[in-house]
């Protein structure tokens, strides 16, 4: 569309001038032309009435109408363009009219006249009389010789412009037909040699159209075009560049993108693990008990909660500081994830106190299992330095569903054990109601 | 002493009549214009030459003639009607005296009309043709016919009652017509046509000149009448036939008449061509079915006049 527009355009630059210059020559053409064609028509009026006054000499003397009548007839017969023929004798008497001939002009004189009218041009032409070479010596210088007029009479004949018209549309026509041959040959060669430039142009545009409405691939083909190859180079290379700047804009877009996705989930990571420890928080821990909690609810599974609180913490941070503390807890929560099967979960309820979940372990199981976390914890010192501190836990464990089937329910009769641990001397891993299993 | 006186008085008038004599004087005024003039006024001087070397004969414009001067001129000879015409003015105011002036090469028309202004003798050799010799051409040349048509303008009216006789004695019938102007021409020549045989040409330019010539024998050719002229030109533009006097007979003839001027005898009268030529169109003659011979029409008239 743009293309069309501008071969169009194009092409007018190129013919605007040319349809001037076709314009003007036809003017000139029809003009010149329609003048010498008058000037012809009057010529041929003038040589038909002379030869018709010769011929009518003798008719005109002996006043002869059948002989004038037949002259005129024969002339008015004889050219289409003669409109009406008259005769006049010398003095302007009409001695015949034939056809459609104009009135008796008031004035005649001794030289030929041409009145102008709107339909046609009426000549008047006077009939000379033929003098023949006779004897001066007879009439030379004789008073009272009259010497006969010169003009024994008048033509008068109306040519008709119809013809000059017609001549005229026609030659309008031909100098159109030429123009517009001019024209069409114009534009043909015009088109010829505008194709050399206009189609590489077209071309162009259209791929700069396809890589401004984002096509980066799109490319000028160098064959395409030969006259303007520098100007789609250019292009290209320009092309190449832009694509090039925006792969490595989308790039850089990527790499942030998955930046921020990395720090989201590092984040969401972070909020639902202990700070501290690296085990999963209260929090998740909550989270991952409800889960299950869910599961055994809808499956009918076994599921056991075990809570362990470290016993004396409070004296191991009084005596070797908060860092040593921290130190100790940190220890204690990986020797308990290391302890656990892969599809328990650990987690930090806060100070000291953690928590086990585990599925599909019903409560002896389970209650072994605790115990040699228990066993472990009090095996293994926490190493600091060239020290090594002991750090026990109390355990209290309890199975789903209890009086209370839900998570928090679960965890309280978890912890009720592990109060009832505590106060049996900790160390130990305690169950709801009586039943106890002392540690050895 | 009246012996002597006498004797003195006769020696003086002889030798008066001597260089009288030996110093005849002859002007020749021509007209300006047609070669005819010249043509003629040499014929009349070497004529006069050849009759008697003493002559004084000097051809000259009429118009120098004309300014006088001509006191010891013995004959003045014009050449021409514009000649005789303007020295007719001269002698009516007295420029030139009395000297005895000889017309020649005119028409008899113009001669007639300027003679009276003359104060001194005058006489001419006209170029009209006698009206018997005319009749008598038509005779020879057109048996058959006898209806002669002339058209006659106001200058030859005269002649009239000329051809009228001539006609009757050759057995013809002169038919006389009068033409006032232009407008008369055709009507009358229509009617002349349509009443005659033949049409007689007569030098008067009313009638006849290079206006209508063509149209008057276009006209009398298309009416197969034989038109009859009276100068070579005619026979040339289309006139069958044609009686005239060629301008060396008109001019030895005006030499003959020039020296009997001189021989002081009495004036002769006017003087009518004696010599003269037929001249045929054979074309036009042998188209309306006539064959004519020039010379023999010529002998025949000749033989006629005893000459």
């Amino acid at each position: 569309m743009k293309g069309l527009g501008f071969r169009n355009h194009m092409l007018m630059l190129a013919l605007l001038p040319a349809i001037l210059v076709a314009t003007l020559l036809s003017v000139i053409y029809v003009s010149w032309n329609f003048h010498e064609v008058e000037v012809a028509l009057k010529e041929r009026g003038r040589a038909i009435a002379k030869q018709l006054g010769t011929a009518a000499e003798y008719g005109i003397f002996s006043g002869s109408r059948e002989i004038l009548r037949a002259l005129a007839d024969a002339a008015h017969k004889g050219d289409p363009d003669i409109l009406g023929v008259a005769i006049l004798s010398e003095r302007g008497q009409n001695l015949v009219r034939v056809g459609d001939s104009s009135p008796i002009p008031l004035e005649l004189g001794e030289r030929e006249s041409v009145l102008e009218k709107a339909d046609r041009i009426v000549l008047v032409v006077p009939v000379n009389r033929t003098v023949l070479p006779v004897d001066d010596i007879y009439s030379d210088a004789v008073p009272g010789v009259r010497t006969t007029s010169r003009i024994s009479g008048y033509v008068v004949l109306d040519v008709s412009r119809q013809r000059l018209v017609e001549v005229r549309n026609t030659q309008m026509l031909i100098g159109l037909d030429i123009a517009l041959g001019g024209l069409l040959l114009g534009v043909w060669l015009a088109l010829r040699m505008a194709r050399g430039i206009t189609r590489p142009l077209v071309h162009i545009i259209d791929v700069v159209e396809r890589i401004g409405r984002g096509e980066l691939g799109a490319r000028v083909i160098p064959e395409e075009v030969r006259t303007l190859e520098s100007l789609g180079h250019n292009i290209n290379a320009m092309a190449e560049r832009v694509t090039l700047a925006h792969g490595e804009l989308q790039q850089k877009v990527e790499q942030a993108t998955e930046e921020l996705r990395k720090r989201k989930e590092e984040a969401e990571l972070l909020a639902r693990m202990d700070v501290l420890t690296g085990i999963p928080n209260r929090r998740a821990f909550m989270q991952a008990a409800d889960q299950e909690v869910l599961r055994a609810q809808r499956y009918g599974n076994p599921l056991t909660v075990a809570v362990l609180d470290l016993d004396h913490f409070k004296t191991i941070n009084d005596t070797f500081g908060h860092a040593t503390g921290d130190h100790v807890l940190v220890d204690r929560a990986n020797l308990l994830a290391a302890s656990v099967r892969e599809v328990d979960t650990v987690g930090r309820l806060g100070g000291e106190e953690f928590a086990i979940l585990m599925p599909g372990t019903p409560l002896p199981e389970a209650i072994q299992a605790i115990e040699r976390i228990r066993q472990a914890f009090e095996q293994n010192p926490v190493s600091d330095g060239d020290q090594l501190i002991r750090a026990t836990a109390s355990f209290g464990v309890a199975e789903y569903p209890g009086a209370d089937p839900t998570v928090d329910g679960l965890l309280a009769k978890a912890d009720g054990a592990l109060y009832v641990a505590k106060a049996r001397g900790r160390n130990r891993v305690e169950i709801p109601a009586q039943k106890s299993i002392d540690g050895v | 002493m009246h012996l002597y006186l006498r004797g003195l008085l006769i020696l003086l008038l002889l030798s008066c009549q001597i260089l009288r004599a030996q110093a005849a004087t002859v002007w020749i005024a021509i007209s300006e214009g047609s070669a005819d003039y010249g043509a003629v006024a040499e014929e009349v001087r070497n004529s006069l030459l050849r009759a008697d070397a003493q002559v004084d004969v000097s051809i000259r414009p009429w118009t120098e003639v004309a300014q006088g001067g001509a006191a010891q001129v013995k004959l003045i000879v014009s050449v021409g009607s514009p000649a005789f015409v303007g020295l007719a003015e001269a002698s009516a105011s007295g420029r030139i005296g009395r000297t005895p002036l000889l017309a020649s090469l005119l028409p008899r028309s113009v001669f007639e009309a300027q003679r009276r202004k003359m104060t001194g003798p005058v006489t001419a050799v006209v170029l009209d043709q006698p009206a018997v010799r005319q009749m008598a051409l038509l005779r020879y040349a057109f048996p058959n016919m006898r209806r002669v048509g002339v058209m006659l303008g106001p200058d030859s009216l005269w002649s009239q009652s000329q051809f009228d006789k001539a006609a009757a004695d050759l057995g013809l019938q002169a038919n006389i017509y009068t033409v006032g102007g232009d407008a008369d021409i055709y009507p009358t020549l229509r009617r002349v046509l349509e009443e005659n045989d033949l049409l007689l040409a007569v030098p008067d330019t009313t009638v006849y000149n290079g206006g209508t010539i063509q149209n008057v024998l276009l006209a009398s050719y298309r009416q197969r009448v034989p038109l009859i002229g009276f100068s070579p030109a005619y026979v040339r533009a289309g006139a069958m036939l044609a009686l005239y006097s060629t301008p060396r007979q008109i001019g030895s003839q005006t030499a003959r008449m020039a020296r009997s001027l001189l021989a002081e005898t009495p004036v002769p009268a006017l003087q009518m061509p004696a010599e003269f030529v037929v001249s045929v169109n054979v074309n036009v003659a042998r188209s309306l079915g006539f064959r004519l011979s020039e010379d023999a029409l010529r002998l025949q008239l000749q033989g006629r006049e005893g000459m």
